[in-house]
């Protein structure tokens, strides 16, 4: 009785929006999504047969293992696995880098693109920085990315956001300009971690995208795995690089377990090159 | 032009529309999010079409509209503390007062946490059970019957004990 009567009076409210929807507009919008999902897959299987051909540096002489189709993803309305597996295409090349400056929005697209990969990601914490402001905890003195108030928009040279997530230990995107990106973050690091499974580190038309699979920092309990990707550009004219950054951590897992809770490689990777995650160069680097 | 794929997708979200419209506009409470909310969730339905469409379209609909909305609240949460006006809670109800309160439902869900009015569309207006809705707000069957039943009392809809609402 309760629920007929919930169900009678909420189908009598005047919702102000029209009684027939436009699929059309729908369909629209949803072809374009396929469309950028599947030329993302398509970057995946490219750069996986450019990876077997010209492997650029190779985690412990293993070649590569980026599998842009065959992971089990951890949703299951995870784009990569609800697919059928494309044919691998050409590499298309990546778009020019954004310009002008960001504002706001640039979280809500960043959101965006993270819950199409993870939907029940929760955002915990976000991190814009147009400057760097010392900060010291104890002994250690920090130069932190901090937002002016107001915000330098033109000056924005970091958007990072923190994500919890069923079966997570958490969710991290972070969109970046550093000086110093192209020839640090541009290939497999062997010292950050003290295990890595897998490591493959692919080019494409000046694009460089490395995947840390498997990986645990120094110190962390053994049941932690990360897998994270991170995609580095080419450099600008004043030397400074873009690279976007996503990756996912579980605790308390055998490496099989977190293989198949964490998202999966085609999905990071998909994330960390969707066009909403690039960060337009600032105009002036902060010093670090 | 057109693909039998995307003559099956129109007939399923013209036949789904009216109570997709109804519990977008019961969850949002203002027409605007509501047509946003309907947008995402089509949308990704359409994206995911091929494989929704030979599942069960309904019920991955209803899913993905309550998960979109849950995300959405949740990062507002983190960002933002609303503060949700206190209703009265009515206790008894004739039905002199139908009418009015039918009226006045829109302002009155508009008025309930987020949390509420997605307990209370998930469980009276899809139909799903209380274990159902406790799985998917991560809380206990003890906590959606409180959590509903206090809902509906400040919608002014009568609780039946026959529904286990004591």
């Amino acid at each position: 009785m309760t629920t007929e009567r919930f169900k009678d009076h909420l189908d009598r409210l005047d919702t102000g929006l029209p009684d027939h929807p436009d699929t059309a507009e729908y369909m629209r919008e949803g072809r374009a999504a396929r469309r950028r999902r599947h030329s993302i897959i398509g970057l995946g299987a490219g750069a996986l047969v450019a990876a077997v051909i010209t492997p650029v540096l190779v985690w412990g002489g293993s070649t590569s293992t980026v599998n842009p189709t065959g992971e089990v993803a951890s949703d299951p309305s995870s784009s990569a696995s609800s697919e059928p597996t494309p044919t691998p295409t050409p590499t298309p090349t990546p778009e020019p880098a954004p310009v002008g400056p960001v504002d706001r929005s640039f979280g809500d697209g960043m959101t965006a693109a993270v819950t199409e990969v993870v939907p029940r990601a929760e955002l915990l914490d976000e991190t814009v920085g147009d400057h760097f402001e010392d900060a010291k905890d104890g002994n250690f003195h920090f130069r932190n990315p901090t937002l002016s108030s107001p915000p330098d928009w033109a000056n924005v040279f970091i958007w990072a956001q923190e994500y919890a997530a069923d079966g997570l230990q958490y969710l991290y995107v972070r969109a970046e300009w550093d000086t110093i990106a192209a020839e640090q973050m541009s290939g497999c690091d062997d010292g950050m971690y003290e295990v890595m499974k897998d490591c493959s580190v692919v080019e494409s038309d000046g694009y460089t995208v490395v995947v840390h699979d498997g990986a645990r920092f120094p110190g962390e309990p053994v049941g932690n795995w990360g897998r994270s990707v991170t995609v580095t550009g080419p450099p600008s004219a004043d030397g400074s690089s873009q690279y976007v950054k996503a990756s996912a951590q579980v605790k308390d897992m055998s490496w099989e377990e977190a293989s198949a809770a964490l998202p999966s490689v085609a999905d990071l990777t998909a994330l960390a090159q969707d066009e909403r995650l690039r960060l337009p160069e600032p105009t002036e680097m902060p010093t670090p | 032009m057109a693909t039998p794929d995307d003559a099956a997708f129109d007939e399923f979200v013209s036949s789904a529309w009216r109570p997709l419209r109804q519990a977008a506009y019961a969850l949002t409470g203002n027409t605007a999010d509501a047509e946003d909310l309907l947008q995402t969730v089509l949308v990704r339905t359409y994206a995911r079409w091929p494989k929704v469409g030979r599942e069960d379209p309904v019920a991955y609909v209803r899913r993905a509209l309550v998960n979109a909305y849950v995300d959405t609240w949740r990062r507002r949460k983190v960002l933002r503390f609303d503060a949700v006006e206190e209703l009265p809670v009515v206790e008894s109800y004739d039905d002199a007062d139908r009418v009015e309160d039918r009226a006045d439902l829109a302002d009155r869900l508009a008025r309930l946490s987020p949390r509420e009015r997605t307990m209370v569309v998930m469980r009276h207006y899809f139909d799903h059970s209380e274990q159902e809705v406790a799985d998917a707000m991560h809380c206990s069957v003890g906590t959606v019957k409180s959590t509903c039943s206090r809902a509906l009392k400040r919608l002014r809809i009568p609780v039946t004990t026959a529904e286990g609402l004591s």
